[in-house]
């Protein structure tokens, strides 16, 4: 039996987004607030949830070193959105600000007994608010799922949340359904769509000057994170002593083909003919 | 910074240099074991995406080298109405280890480019259902640097094998991930 993960509106590879944004959060790095309502019926208690949704994050979103994006997990919050659906929740003004609220509900769930939870994301110009909802209706499909399963769905979920839409290559995260497959990574879709929505991609560096390489990173910036490992500074030097290498070869190695020109012979003939004269 | 980038390029044009010329093909994998390709969660060990590469390659002193490389990865396979690229700069250095063997170590800067046609498609939602997704519709570029590690093994001295390990993320061991080129070489 298949068990669903939707997002509510919201072989090769494939990259879509949520139909309601297309696009991800301006900030870079994304907090989740855990409601406190009850989780009971979902098999965990909301401190469980917590634990989850860290697991989620640590293992899926926050280990792709090619995405300028870092999600942490807040404690468990005074938020109660009982009763409440993605709507009322957001109209209600229970999400902070460019961040994710996700908490489970037990009587407002909109899908049916087989769907293990569900995701929107909403922008407002600079703006986005993201909400995950965990089934937790007495005929929850969550409490029969493994814990590995369940930390792939809360991964799914938040990546609906982040501004993700489904794929429709079964071994990739975002696909629909969770059920007959064992989810352990990341797929190329997930990956690509997170690369899409949170690049690194502020441009600086003084190589703007440089249209053929476009927008450069911001060496300094990313310097503190994880995959610039040596630090900005020792990147930034050694980028500029391999441009220079680079062009000044390139200088060299088209003189080489072009030292029979014109110009080349009249500079030599010259040059021989002063050397003869020197003599 | 612009002006002393400039003026660090100029100088670099002044200066006297004694290189070889190497260009390449290979393959690029990405992510090695750390992305899912089935659904029983086998992970990618191999990949045939087209790498294609122009270097050179500067004496230092002794058996220390600098081997400054461009490069670029096809990607053959590419998301419905979704374009990648890969541009590598390598700015490695090589040891010479023997006549036929050297090793390589320094780092990559990789700029990566997803680019999209816009609209939307329809993708499953649920067993019964579908709903309409957007498809990307700009271009977006991240960047990344790796540490490298490599070795490579010539034939003769015109033609040579290289593996190049990528290492992403390399001060979190948790989430480390490598990429590797397989990469044939001609010296020119």
């Amino acid at each position: 039996m298949k068990y669903l993960l939707l997002l509510l509106i919201g072989n090769a590879y494939a990259i879509y987004l949520n139909p309601n944004t297309g696009r991800g959060f301006e900030n870079r790095s994304v907090t989740v607030h855990v409601a406190s309502t009850d989780c009971s019926n979902a098999g965990f208690s909301t401190a469980g949830l917590k634990d989850l949704l860290e697991d989620a994050v640590d293992d899926y979103w926050n280990a792709v070193p090619t995405a300028d994006l870092k999600l942490k997990v807040a404690a468990v919050g005074s938020t109660d959105i009982d009763g409440m659906d993605h709507n009322q929740i957001l109209n209600a003004g229970l999400v902070p600000a460019n961040s994710i609220l996700a908490g489970c509900n037990d009587d407002a769930f909109p899908q049916d007994s087989k769907t293990l939870g569900s995701a929107v994301m909403t922008c407002s110009g600079d703006t986005c608010r993201g909400v995950l909802i965990i089934n937790a209706r007495a005929d929850s499909p969550v409490p029969d799922i493994n814990n590995s399963e369940k930390i792939a769905t809360m991964a799914h979920e938040i990546g609906h949340a982040l501004g993700l839409g489904h794929t429709p290559n079964t071994h990739n995260l975002m696909y629909y359904a969770v059920g007959g497959k064992t989810q352990t990574w990341l797929g190329q879709d997930d990956i690509d769509g997170i690369n899409y929505l949170y690049p690194y991609d502020e441009p600086v560096l003084g190589c703007d000057f440089l249209p053929l390489l476009g927008s450069m990173g911001t060496i300094k910036d990313i310097g503190d994170d994880d995959n610039f490992p040596p630090g900005g500074f020792l990147a930034t030097a050694l980028f500029g002593v391999f441009l220079t290498f680079f062009l000044r070869g390139t200088w060299y190695f088209f003189q080489y083909f072009f030292q029979k020109s014109a110009t080349y012979l009249i500079y030599s003939n010259a040059s021989a003919l002063f050397r003869q004269n020197e003599k | 910074m612009n002006i002393f980038i400039k003026a660090f390029l100029l100088i670099s044009f002044v200066l006297p240099v004694h290189g070889a010329h190497l260009v390449g093909v290979g393959t690029f994998v990405s992510y090695f074991n750390k992305v899912q390709v089935s659904d029983s969660g086998a992970t990618r060990k191999f990949d045939l995406t087209p790498y294609f590469s122009y270097g050179q390659q500067f004496h230092i002193q002794g058996p220390h080298y600098f081997m400054p490389e461009i490069g670029l990865a096809y990607y053959h396979q590419t998301p419905k109405k979704v374009k990648k690229s890969t541009l590598f700069f390598h700015y490695d250095f090589s040891y010479i280890v023997s006549s036929q063997f050297i090793f390589r170590y320094g780092l990559t800067t990789y700029r990566h480019t997803i680019s999209g046609e816009g609209g939307t498609i329809s993708v499953r939602n649920g067993d019964n259902g579908y709903a309409d997704f957007e498809v990307p519709s700009s271009a977006r570029t991240t960047f990344f640097t790796t540490v490298d590690l490599g070795g490579e093994y010539f034939f003769n001295p015109k033609n040579s094998a290289r593996f190049d390990l990528h290492i992403m993320n390399i001060r979190n061991f948790k989430n480390r991930a490598y990429n590797y080129l397989l990469t044939y070489n001609w010296y020119l």
